[in-house]
């Protein structure tokens, strides 16, 4: 069986029948009734991503695999920092802070970042020595958030370029999904519903 | 003539005045009249010709300004000088320049000739037969695709304590840790 390093950094995504111990109050596989309601039921079968799989198979979950795909991610080459100076910038951004905070111990994204859980000050001082060390392990998609970020904190909180920059942030998800699901909108042209077209960026392996 | 909808072009909310309140050292304060006058312009008009005046010139300095501001940005992200239909256009410009130079983000299938983002091409017959592997794996991530999970456990009136969890910027932490696929 694949690691749990292993399935995080990849593109995965499986059709399972599955089956969570009565003792789990809230299940995390989502099944479709129809086209507009999901439900997270404790037993049913379904298509999930890796992660999701892996929430389940740490809740106690009896998972059958029927089928699935596996794609890696490219390799994460180290990037080395030149500055210190954007030390603070990083601690201070709680982007960082959320992804240490939530994959601990075997679900450590960053391999070198395994930090305790209990203590936000241990986070933060740990992350500074890993960023004086001046090793980080990030991707494209990384520099590009940490990107926007940077960009957007150069302008006055609630102004139109601050803004714009956190929208800009949160839009990247949705770019990569537009258009998958086929919903409509009116069209003023025809007097119509039409599709939502799809994007330059949309990608059912992001979306997942 | 172009027409736009200063709702779909704003990041805060989607009222004029919240618009004139991204611009905080600018006098461009949404004038507020009072429920009577709104529901009433012509008697406002008659009544007090000049401030009616001054209330819609505001509303149009706002627009225009803000107009001005989305086009600057929209040149500064994509070198086109124009007014987008909506925020999201401008941001998908940003992105695209910053992820599809590489050629990494759309992995072509073995023949090159259709990707990931082609997906009404790929469930087609040629498309099936065209796009090497694709049509065989899409399903699966389009079946996985379920969209975000946002749940209350308790409605109504509530007496008492209760917690309400929210991922401050979950979007762009989850979008920080995907990669490239190999």
């Amino acid at each position: 069986m694949f690691g749990f390093e292993k399935i995080l950094k990849s593109y995965t995504a499986l059709k399972v029948r599955f089956e969570f111990p009565h003792t789990v109050k809230y299940p995390n596989l989502p099944v479709r009734l129809d086209f507009s309601t999901v439900i997270f039921p404790l037993k049913g079968e379904t298509f999930c991503t890796g992660n999701e799989f892996l929430l389940a198979y740490r809740l106690g979950c009896q998972i059958e695999i029927v089928g699935g795909v596996w794609i890696p991610f490219s390799s994460i080459e180290p990037i080395t920092r030149s500055s210190n100076s954007v030390k603070e910038r990083y601690v201070r951004e709680p982007l960082l802070t959320q992804i240490i905070m939530d994959f601990t111990g075997e679900l450590s994204f960053f391999d070198d970042l395994k930090i305790s859980r209990s203590s936000e000050t241990s986070n933060y001082s740990e992350l500074e020595r890993k960023l004086n060390d001046g090793v980080v392990n990030q991707t494209q998609f990384f520099s590009v958030v940490e990107k926007v970020l940077r960009e957007r904190i150069k302008y006055p909180k609630g102004s139109y370029m601050n803004l714009l920059y956190k929208f800009i942030a949160n839009a990247g998800i949705g770019q990569m999904a537009r258009g998958l699901n086929q919903k409509t909108r009116y069209d003023l042209r025809t007097n119509s519903q039409k599709p939502i077209p799809t994007g330059s960026l949309v990608s059912p392996l992001y979306a997942g | 003539m172009f027409l736009r909808d200063t709702a779909l072009l704003s990041p805060s909310g989607m009222s004029l005045k919240s618009i004139g309140l991204l611009y905080p050292n600018l006098p461009l304060e949404k004038i507020d009249l009072s429920k009577k006058d709104i529901e009433n312009m012509e008697s406002f008009y008659l009544e007090n010709p000049d401030r009616f005046v001054q209330y819609a010139i505001q509303d149009a300095k706002i627009v225009l300004w803000h107009a001005l501001e989305v086009q600057n940005s929209h040149y500064l992200f994509s070198k086109k000088y124009t007014i987008p239909v909506t925020l999201s256009s401008l941001a998908s410009s940003y992105l695209e320049t910053e992820l599809l130079p590489e050629g990494k983000y759309h992995p072509p299938t073995l023949n090159g000739l259709i990707s990931m983002r082609n997906i009404p091409k790929v469930l087609t017959p040629s498309g099936v037969e065209l796009s090497g592997d694709l049509h065989e794996y899409i399903d699966y991530y389009l079946g996985s695709y379920h969209g975000g999970r946002n749940e209350s456990y308790i409605y109504g009136i509530v007496k008492g304590e209760f917690h309400d969890y929210d991922l401050p910027g979950a979007y762009p932490t989850a979008m920080s840790m995907i990669d490239y696929p190999n």
